[in-house]
């Protein structure tokens, strides 16, 4: 049951050293001076991607544990931080990360639940799917809760009050686009740590041979548990600022196999189980997105169709992503040299 | 009250014949190639077009449609699987499971483009005749589907059971190798399973299309349903998926009539949940 990422893929982007990240931040840190407000909304998407990719890519890449699901912990995160606002007037700074740890917690309880039956690949994919697509009907379903109105199918209008940075509020898009950068940042910088750690190891052990894994002493369940606890936070964290974004959510759309899918699609895109694969991912497939967008205007479902073909030419070509097909020929080139 | 119920009972084994039908599909699909087809909901919505289509168009019947669609839905599995599938054999089944998400993604959103996200329904003449059982008025459509299931069904299974190409898809099954060495065709027998998997939803598609809507993502229903119901009924057990099915038929139909609201679809994944959660672990895991 070895998942997609390939060995040896993370050593190759290690080999080239800082250089692109950092490359990749100044340019993505600077683009906002020179772009327009197209570019600006195309990069927050762009952002939001690699980010989901990457959050995705701790449970999915690392353990080897796919999910379908994971925008259950959007939606979670999309609906606490709003209601918390909305309701009690929490600051959604702090309603992300009350979000994100609530999104956690149900990652726990979703993980125990499911790893202690036992459920791997198939399964485990199809219960996470089945449990985002569960809470999105449950939302539907909940007009109203203890007088808290939930909004039901109709979904919640956040409050605008202008421009209040303590409230998360922009007029302007620019200071999303840079907290999601920031957020990028924390998540890579995590995802890097994970890489170099003992935990990150255990991870990869599990994600290769899970029986070996045990057998080794590797406390599998608990690694995966964990897993899917950070993983859950930051997508929990994400679902909370695109409220702000936005100042709308519904069910229909924060629970939406979308949002479980783009990250999934990122990840394997660019390299499941890699540090720089799922923002890679992200690098690969907004532009195609955007271009299919604006050569066939307003056909709906033309994005995510050129979506699905891409996943399935990946899987069935470059299963390793790009991340694992540039390390190998790189590793071939030398090779070559070498001989 | 009791007419209500009794009326739920009776359209929940109409709905469980169905639900059997695209189960055993997926079946099928599962035990012979160990692929869980993630685009079985999206290919039944590609038979469920086909049908209300062919009805807009060419005012054919949609029961009649059946014998089309079963056949134009069995001869794109023996696609998919020969050019999607089939060169990935041996490699990680869980890419061959993403190769069906990226399929389904691909169907539903073609659909879209296609077709906009328009809810459309087919109405054939005898669309609202009902015919009474007991205290209960049952539309005829829905009995109509029901035995048009069933039949099906019993084709099947007689295919799989008594045939030499049954025989040889289920040797296949068993034991790959061996059943090569008896001069068994063995990508034959994986790309024929395929087929008659899609086959059935390719029916079933057809069959409920005259009272159910048609749209891109009602796949998405009819997918969760068939997962349920293969896991309720058991892996590889063709009985269990008829019985699953009607199982699942009464389940969501009684409780839409007891519960508010579109409670029924919460209910249809915490039964989906439950299933997988507290069924023995031996029964889940793959043979590999």
């Amino acid at each position: 049951m070895t998942a997609l990422a390939a060995n040896g893929a993370r050593a190759g982007i290690r080999g080239s050293g800082a250089i692109l990240p950092v490359l990749f931040l100044v340019v993505a840190a600077a683009a906002p001076i020179f772009a327009n407000g197209y570019v600006l909304e195309v990069g927050i998407v762009l952002l939001m991607f690699a980010y989901l990719g990457s959050s995705w890519n701790i449970l999915g890449g690392w353990a080897g544990q796919m999910s379908f699901g994971h925008a259950a912990f959007f939606g979670l995160g999309a609906y606490v931080s709003a209601l918390l606002w909305i309701n009690a007037g929490v600051s959604p700074w702090i309603g992300m990360l009350i979000g994100a740890l609530v999104a956690a917690a149900f990652g726990v309880v979703v993980a125990i639940a499911t790893f202690r039956a036992g459920l791997r690949g198939h399964y485990f994919a199809l219960a996470m799917f089945a449990v985002a697509q569960m809470l999105m009907a449950l939302f539907v379903n909940l007009k109203e809760v203890a007088g808290i109105t939930i909004g039901g199918s109709e979904g919640l209008q956040l409050p605008y009050t202008g421009t209040d940075p303590g409230q998360m509020v922009f007029d302007s898009r620019m200071p999303f686009y840079y907290i999601l950068l920031a957020m990028l940042v924390v998540v890579q910088a995590v995802v890097k740590f994970i890489s170099i750690s003992r935990f990150g190891a255990y991870l990869q052990a599990v994600r290769n041979d899970e029986d070996a894994a045990e057998a080794l002493g590797v406390n599998v369940f608990g690694c995966k548990v964990a897993a899917m606890a950070v993983s859950a936070f930051f997508t929990g964290a994400v679902g909370a600022v695109y409220g702000q974004i936005y100042l709308y959510i519904e069910p229909g759309i924060v629970f939406s196999a979308t949002y479980s899918i783009q990250g999934l699609l990122c990840a394997v895109v660019g390299g499941a189980g890699t540090v720089w694969g799922p923002v890679l991912g992200a690098l690969v497939l907004t532009p195609l997105a955007e271009v299919s967008k604006v050569f066939f205007r307003d056909i709906s479902g033309l994005d995510l169709m050129i979506f699905g073909a891409v996943l399935i030419v990946f899987v069935r070509f470059i299963p390793q992503g790009l991340v694992g097909l540039w390390t190998e020929t790189l590793a071939r080139r030398r090779g070559g040299s070498r001989s | 009250m009791t007419s209500l119920i009794f009326e739920a009972l009776v359209a929940g084994v109409l709905l469980g014949g169905v639900y059997g039908l695209i189960a055993l599909g997926l079946n099928i699909i599962y035990g012979v190639l160990d692929i869980i087809n993630f685009a079985h909901g999206a290919m039944m919505m590609m038979g469920m077009y086909l049908t209300f289509w062919l009805f807009q168009v060419y005012g054919i019947d949609p029961y009649l449609s059946i014998l089309i669609a079963g056949p134009v839905m069995f001869v794109f599995g023996a696609l998919v699987y020969l050019f999607l599938l089939d060169p990935m054999r041996g490699k990680a089944l869980q890419n061959q499971f993403l190769v069906t998400l990226g399929l389904s993604l691909f169907i539903t959103n073609a659909a879209q483009v296609l077709f906009s996200p328009d809810f459309r329904v087919l109405q054939p003449s005898y669309g609202q005749d009902v015919i009474q059982i007991g205290p209960a008025f049952v539309p005829l459509t829905r009995i109509l589907t029901f035995v048009a299931a069933l039949a099906a069904t019993a084709v099947l299974l007689f295919i799989f059971q008594r045939t030499r190409l049954g025989r040889s898809i289920r040797a296949v099954a068993q034991q790959q190798e061996g059943a090569a060495l008896c001069g068994i065709n063995v990508r034959l027998a994986y790309t024929l399973a395929f087929a008659l998997g899609s086959a059935c939803v390719g029916i079933a598609g057809a069959a409920v299309t005259p009272f159910f809507y048609v749209s891109p993502t009602v796949g998405d229903l009819f997918n969760i349903a068939s997962f349920v119901v293969v896991v309720l009924g058991g892996l590889g057990s063709m009985a269990g998926s008829l019985l699953g099915g009607l199982v699942l038929g009464i389940t969501v139909s009684v409780g839409a009539a007891l519960l508010p609201g579109s409670f029924k679809e919460v209910l249809m994944f915490a039964i989906f949940l439950g299933v997988l959660l507290f069924r023995p672990t031996g029964l889940l895991g793959s043979k590999a």
